[in-house]
C-alpha cells in the first residue's frame, strides 16, 4: 500500500503537477495581499487575506485532488497499466487506499508549507503596524477566541400539555387554588404553550376536542390546530427577539468560574447584530449598552451606559476592557441594552449577542483550521477515486463534480424545506395550500441530503480564522469522524468494492495509444 | 528544405514577433477607424491599467462567468452583512465588467450607504466620511472614466452629493459638509495628509471665495496652475464647466456639496443633450432637446433634470457658507430664490402636462405645490431677516397671489407675517415663551454680528423688536402684569448671557470677535455672575432651519487623501 502511495506521489512529481501547484500557491499566498483592497485597517486587510488565501488554496487543492482522484485510477485502467499492478501480491482495496494515501500525501506536502507561509507572512507584517493597530489585530484576528452564547429558549410545544394547560387556565382559578398536580403542570409548560393558552386557549380547546371526537379529523381542522400552535410559537419567538422603542433587554452570560482569572487577563468582546427592517438601506440607530451593573466590575467605568449610533444588519464587536477584567468571580456577565429609537429593534436568536474571550493563539487555531481543510480534501479525493473505480476518466470527472455541486446547493435544499415542497407557496398567506406527494418526497430527500452535507460542510474554518474564533478540538474530532471516518469511509468502501469487482482484463478500445 | 528542431522554433518565434509588431504599429489606425465608423458604442480607453487590460482581454468568455460568481457571492455577503468583503468583491467585479455601469453604482452605494453606517456617526464620523468619500471617488474617478456616457453614473454621483453629503439624514452629515468644505478650501500639501504642517490654508481648488474656481480658468501664477492641476486630476472637474453651471444655476457656493451635485447632474445633461440633440429650429443641433428628443433620451434626461432642481432647492435653503470649518455655519442662499422658484414651477408644469397627456390626476402637481408654498414662506422670511426687505416684499406679494391661504390671516403685512412666523411656537401672548424667542433672536443676531454678517444682525434684531412691540400691543392693558421689559434691557440680558464667565453659547474666539464688532470693553462680562444652570428661557425656535454657530466640528486626524 505504501509503495502504491509513493508511486502515486512520484507520478504527480513527474507530471510536474506538484511544481505547478506549488508555484500557484506561492502566487496566491504572496500575491493576494498585494491586490486585496480592504477598509484600510490592518484588521480588515488580514481578515480578507486569510479568507481569500485559504479559500483559494482550498479550491485549488480540491480541484487538483478531484482531478488526480479521477485520473490516476481511471487512466491506469484505460492504459492497461493497472493490470500489471493488480497481478502483484496486493489486494484491490490496498491499491485503492494506496492511491488515496498518495493523493493525501501530496495535499499534505502542499498544505503544510502554505499554512506556514500564511502564518509567517501575517506574523512578520504585524510588528510594522502602529501600536493601536497591532493590539487590535492581536486581540481580534490573530487570536483564538471562544464564544459564550445564551442558550436558545425552549420553543417546544407539546400538544397534550398545551391542551391540558389551556383547560386549566380556562377554569379561572387563583394562585392559591391550584392542586399540587396543577402547580406542577404550570411550572412545566414552555413559553409557547403558555402563550397559546393565554391568547388562543378557547379556540385551541375547541379545535382539539373536535378533532378528538371524530375518528378521522378533517385536514382543515388539523391545519387550524397547527395554525394556532404556529402563531403561539411566532409570538414566543418574537417576544424574545424584538425590543420595542424605549424598552430594555438583559442577557446573562455564564463563563466557567475556573476560567475567570485567565479570561480577565485580556479584553473580552461583545459581538452582536441587530436588524431594524432596513436591510437594503441601513440607517443609524441609537442604543445604549452597559455591562456588569451592580457587580463591582462595571463597564463603562464611569457608571453611565455607553451610547452608540450604529448601523443595523452588520456584526459589531465591542471591546469590554477594564482594569482587572470585566468578568466577576462567579463568571456571570450581565449585559444590558436599551433601545432609544422610535422603531423596534430585533436581535435574532441565531445571531444573538455573544461574549468572545481569548482562548489560545492564532498558530494552533490555524493548524486546526488547516486540518479541517485537509479532511475535506480527503473526502474530495475519495469521491474522485470512487468514481474512477468503475467509470472512465471523463465520466468519473463529470460525476464527481456533480456530487460536489449538489452538496454545495444547500441553499436550494433549505428553501425546499422552508417552503414545504417544490410546488410553490401561496403568496398571500405565505404558506403552502396543499402538499403533494412530490413535495413530501422532495422535503424528505432534501432533509436527508442536508443532514449528510451538514456532516461534511457544516464547519467554517475559514470564517472562524478570519474572525478570530476558536476551532475547538471537539469540533475537529467531530469533523474527523464525520468527514473522514463516516463519509469518506463509506465512499472509500464503495469505491474499493467497485474496484474489486471491476474486470481489468477486458480489451479497452478507448485506451490511449501512448 | 524542411526546417526542424530549434531552427523551426526560432522561425516561428520570429514570425510571431513580426505579427505582434505589425499589430502594435497598426493599433492606432484600427482604433481611429473604429471610432470614426462608430463600430462600438464606447470609446477605446487609452492607458488602461494592466489589471484591467488583463481581465477584460485575456479572460475572454470566462469573464462573464467569473463576474456572475462574484456577484452571487457579493449578494450573499450583503445578506450576511459582511460589507467589507463586498467592497473587495465589488472592486474585482468592476475590473471584470468595467463597462457595466450598474456595477460601479452598486459598489459605490455599498461603500457610501452600507459600510459607512456601520461606524458610529457621533464618535467616529471621520471613519464614516472615509467610506462616503470612497464611494464618490469610485464613480467620479473610475466609473465615469470607463463609462463616460452613462447618465446613470452622473445621476448616482449627483445623488451622493445631494443626498448623502448634502442632506441631513445622516448623523454625521455636518462632519461630511465640514470635511468637504475643508477639501475645497485648503491644500493638504505634498504629504497629502490633512492637518499636518505642510497644509496650505486657503490654497485649495476653490479657496476662500465661493467662486474661487474663476481664478483657475486662466491661471496667472504657479499657485493657480497647481490648483488647476489638482482640480482636474483629483476632482475631475473643469473650471469652464463650473462657470457655465454657475451661470445657469448660480450663484452657487462651491465649497458646499449641493453645488457639486448640480455640477455632475449638469455634466450628465450635457452628455445626453450631445447624444440626442439631432436638430433645432434651423435644422442644426442647437444644444437644447426638444420634446421628441427628450422622449428619445428616455427617463435619463428627466432624472438628471430632477436632481438639478432638487439640489438647487436644497442649495437655496442651505447653500451659503457663513463660517467655514471648524466653526462650520451655513444657511439660506437667498440669491438662489429666483432660480429655485423657477425650478418648482417648471416641475409642477411638467407634472400637469404629464397628467393632462395621460388623462389622469396623479396629484403629484398638487403635492409639489405644497412644497413650493412652504419654500416661498421660508424664502420671504429669510429675505426679511437678511434685511432684503424689498425683495421680501416682492416675493411676499407673489406668494399671496399664488397661494392666498399661505398666510394665517388675510391682509397681513410683511412685518406681521414675519413676526407671526417666529411666534408660531411662542404662543400668542405667553410671556415666557415670547421672552425666550426674543432672547433667541437676539442671540442669533449677536452671532451674526460676530462673524461680520451685518445684514443678518440687523434683520434679526429688527425682528426681535417687532416681536416685542407686537406682544406689548396684544396684551393691551396687562403690560404691568405680563409686559416685557424694555427692548434695551432684553438686549443687554442676551449680551450678558453670552459674555458671562463659563457661558456655553459661543466659543471664546467668536466671543472676542463679537466684543470687537460691538466695541465693548476688554473686560466686559467678567464681573457678571458665572453661568451655572441652563437658562430656562433659552428655548430654541422652531421654524426655518437656520444653522447656528455650534461647537467646532472636530478636526479629522491626519488622513490620506
Amino acid at each position: 500500500m505504501w509503495a502504491i502511495a509513493k508511486q502515486t506521489l512520484k507520478a504527480a512529481v513527474r507530471y510536474r503537477l506538484v511544481f505547478v501547484l506549488a508555484i500557484t500557491l506561492l502566487i496566491i499566498v504572496f500575491g493576494l495581499p498585494l491586490i486585496v483592497k480592504s477598509d484600510g485597517t490592518a484588521k480588515g486587510l488580514v481578515q480578507l487575506v486569510l479568507t481569500y488565501t485559504l479559500g483559494a488554496t482550498t479550491a485549488l487543492l480540491g480541484l487538483a485532488s478531484l482531478w488526480m482522484g479521477c485520473g490516476t485510477l481511471a487512466r491506469e485502467i484505460e492504459d492497461n497499466v493497472m493490470q500489471m499492478v493488480a497481478v502483484k501480491p496486493i489486494t484491490r482495496w490496498q491499491i485503492w487506499f494506496g492511491k488515496w494515501i498518495g493523493i493525501m500525501l501530496l495535499n499534505a506536502s502542499l498544505l503544510v508549507p502554505t499554512g506556514f507561509a500564511i502564518y509567517f507572512l501575517i506574523e512578520a507584517s504585524a510588528p510594522e503596524l502602529k501600536e493601536g493597530e497591532q493590539d487590535k489585530l492581536r486581540n481580534e484576528v490573530l487570536v483564538s477566541r471562544s464564544a459564550v452564547t445564551i442558550p436558545e429558549p425552549d420553543f417546544t410545544l407539546n400538544r397534550g400539555r398545551a391542551y391540558a394547560y389551556s383547560k386549566l387556565l380556562a377554569l379561572g382559578k387563583t394562585d392559591t387554588q391550584f392542586t399540587t398536580e396543577e402547580q406542577n403542570l404550570r411550572m412545566s409548560v414552555s413559553n409557547p404553550e403558555h402563550i397559546l393558552a393565554m391568547l388562543y386557549g378557547g379556540d385551541y380547546i375547541q379545535s382539539i376536542e373536535k378533532a378528538s371526537n371524530s375518528n378521522k379529523p378533517e385536514e382543515e381542522l388539523i391545519r387550524e390546530i397547527e395554525e394556532l400552535e404556529n402563531q403561539a410559537l411566532g409570538v414566543a419567538r418574537r417576544s424574545e427577539e424584538i425590543i420595542l422603542p424605549g424598552q430594555p433587554k438583559r442577557w446573562e452570560f455564564q463563563i466557567d468560574p475556573d476560567m475567570v482569572e485567565r479570561v480577565n487577563k485580556r479584553p473580552i468582546y461583545l459581538r452582536y447584530r441587530f436588524s431594524a427592517g432596513d436591510e437594503y438601506d441601513p440607517k443609524s440607530h441609537i442604543c445604549t449598552w452597559r455591562v456588569g451593573y451592580g457587580t463591582g466590575k462595571e463597564w463603562p467605568t464611569n457608571g453611565e451606559p455607553k451610547q452608540l449610533t450604529i448601523g443595523s444588519s452588520v456584526f459589531h464587536e465591542m471591546e469590554l476592557s477594564i482594569k482587572g477584567g470585566v468578568v466577576p468571580k462567579t463568571g456571570q456577565v450581565v449585559v444590558e441594552f436599551l433601545n432609544l429609537n422610535d422603531k423596534p429593534i430585533k436581535f435574532e436568536l441565531k445571531d444573538g449577542p455573544s461574549i468572545l474571550y481569548h482562548d489560545g493563539g492564532f498558530g494552533l487555531n490555524l493548524a486546526r483550521g488547516l486540518m479541517i481543510i485537509f479532511f475535506w480534501l480527503g473526502l474530495i479525493s475519495a469521491i474522485g477515486l470512487m468514481a474512477s473505480s468503475f467509470l472512465s476518466f471523463p465520466v468519473a470527472a463529470f460525476m464527481s463534480i456533480g456530487i460536489l455541486l449538489i452538496s454545495a446547493s444547500t441553499g436550494t435544499l433549505e428553501q425546499i424545506i422552508e417552503e414545504e415542497g417544490i410546488s410553490g407557496v401561496n403568496h398571500e398567506t405565505g404558506r403552502k395550500d396543499r402538499s403533494t406527494m412530490v413535495d413530501n418526497l422532495a422535503i424528505n430527500m432534501s432533509k436527508v441530503i442536508l443532514r449528510v452535507t451538514d456532516l461534511v460542510w457544516g464547519y467554517s474554518p475559514i470564517e472562524n480564522l478570519s474572525s478570530g474564533k476558536t476551532i475547538t478540538w471537539n469540533s475537529l474530532l467531530v469533523a474527523f469522524v464525520g468527514i473522514i471516518l463516516i463519509m469518506a469511509g463509506i465512499i472509500s468502501a464503495f469505491g474499493a468494492f467497485m474496484f474489486h469487482r471491476k474486470e481489468l482484463a477486458l480489451p479497452n478500445p478507448t485506451a490511449s495509444m501512448n | 528544405m524542411k526546417l526542424q528542431g530549434k531552427t523551426y522554433k526560432a522561425v516561428l518565434i520570429l514570425i510571431a514577433l513580426v505579427c505582434l509588431l505589425g499589430t502594435f504599429l497598426n493599433q492606432r489606425n484600427m482604433n481611429t477607424f473604429r471610432r470614426e465608423n462608430q463600430l462600438t458604442h464606447t470609446e477605446q480607453i487609452d492607458n488602461m491599467p494592466p489589471t484591467l487590460a488583463f481581465t477584460t482581454v485575456v479572460l475572454g468568455g470566462f469573464r462573464g462567468l467569473i463576474a456572475n460568481a462574484l456577484w452571487v457571492r457579493a449578494m450573499q455577503m450583503q445578506e450576511d452583512g459582511k460589507f467589507f468583503e463586498m467592497a473587495q468583491l465589488g472592486d474585482w467585479i468592476t475590473k471584470l465588467q468595467p463597462r457595466a455601469d450598474h456595477v460601479w453604482r452598486v459598489t459605490a452605494w455599498n461603500m457610501s450607504y452600507n459600510i459607512s453606517v456601520k461606524f458610529d456617526g457621533i464618535e467616529t464620523p471621520d471613519v464614516r466620511w472615509h467610506w462616503v468619500r470612497r464611494g464618490i471617488e469610485l464613480i467620479r474617478d473610475e466609473g465615469l472614466k470607463h463609462n463616460p456616457h452613462s447618465s446613470h453614473l452622473y445621476h448616482e454621483l449627483a445623488w451622493h452629493f445631494q443626498h448623502k453629503v448634502g442632506h441631513n439624514l445622516d448623523d454625521a452629515h455636518r462632519f461630511y459638509k465640514a470635511a468637504w468644505c475643508a477639501e475645497m478650501m485648503h491644500d493638504p500639501g505634498p504629504d497629502k495628509l490633512r492637518n499636518t504642517e505642510d497644509d496650505i490654508p486657503g490654497g485649495g481648488v476653490i479657496g476662500t471665495r465661493r467662486d474661487g474656481y474663476l481664478d483657475l480658468i486662466s491661471p496667472e501664477n504657479q499657485q493657480q496652475t497647481n490648483r488647476l492641476e489638482r482640480l482636474k486630476t483629483e476632482f475631475n472637474m473643469d473650471p469652464k464647466i463650473m462657470k457655465r453651471v454657475d451661470d445657469l444655476w448660480g450663484p452657487l457656493e462651491w465649497r458646499l456639496p449641493d453645488a457639486h451635485a448640480i455640477y455632475w447632474a449638469q455634466r450628465g445633461i450635457d452628455d445626453v443633450t450631445k447624444r440626442f440633440d439631432v436638430t433645432g429650429p434651423e435644422g442644426k443641433p442647437d444644444g437644447v432637446l426638444n420634446l421628441e428628443e427628450e422622449e428619445a433620451a428616455g427617463g435619463d434626461f428627466l432624472k438628471l433634470r430632477r436632481i438639478v432642481y432638487q439640489s438647487l432647492q436644497q442649495a437655496c435653503m442651505q447653500g451659503r457658507l457663513i463660517t467655514p470649518p471648524p466653526a462650520m455655519n451655513y444657511g439660506w442662499n437667498v440669491d438662489l430664490i429666483t432660480k429655485a422658484n423657477k425650478s418648482y414651477e417648471e416641475q409642477m408644469e411638467a407634472k400637469r402636462a404629464e397628467d393632462s397627456a395621460s388623462g389622469t390626476d396623479t396629484g403629484l402637481a398638487e403635492h409639489m405645490s405644497t412644497g413650493h408654498k412652504n419654500f416661498l414662506r421660508n424664502a420671504v422670511y429669510f429675505l426679511y431677516v437678511y434685511n432684503r426687505k424689498a425683495e421680501a416684499a416682492k416675493w411676499y406679494k407673489y406668494m399671496i397671489d399664488l397661494y392666498p391661504k399661505s398666510i394665517p390671516v388675510p391682509d397681513l403685512t410683511l412685518d406681521e407675517y414675519c413676526v407671526s412666523r417666529v411666534q408660531e411656537d411662542a404662543g400668542e401672548t405667553d410671556h415666557n415663551q415670547t421672552k425666550a424667542v426674543i432672547a433667541g433672536l437676539l442671540m442669533q443676531a449677536f452671532q451674526f454680528a460676530a462673524v461680520g454678517e451685518d445684514d443678518q444682525f440687523v434683520g434679526h434684531k429688527a425682528l426681535a423688536i417687532q416681536l416685542r412691540n407686537r406682544f406689548q400691543r396684544e396684551i393691551g392693558k396687562s403690560t404691568k402684569r405680563v409686559g416685557l421689559p424694555p427692548f434695551e434691557e432684553l438686549e443687554k440680558q442676551a449680551l450678558d448671557d453670552l459674555f458671562r464667565p463659563a457661558s456655553p453659547y459661543l466659543p471664546p474666539s467668536v466671543l472676542e470677535q463679537l466684543r470687537i464688532a460691538l466695541e465693548l470693553p476688554q473686560d466686559y462680562g467678567k464681573d457678571l455672575e458665572p453661568y451655572a444652570l441652563p437658562s430656562p428661557i433659552q428655548g430654541p425656535m422652531e421654524g426655518p432651519a437656520e444653522e447656528r454657530v455650534q461647537d467646532p466640528v472636530p478636526s479629522p486626524s491626519p488622513t490620506p487623501l
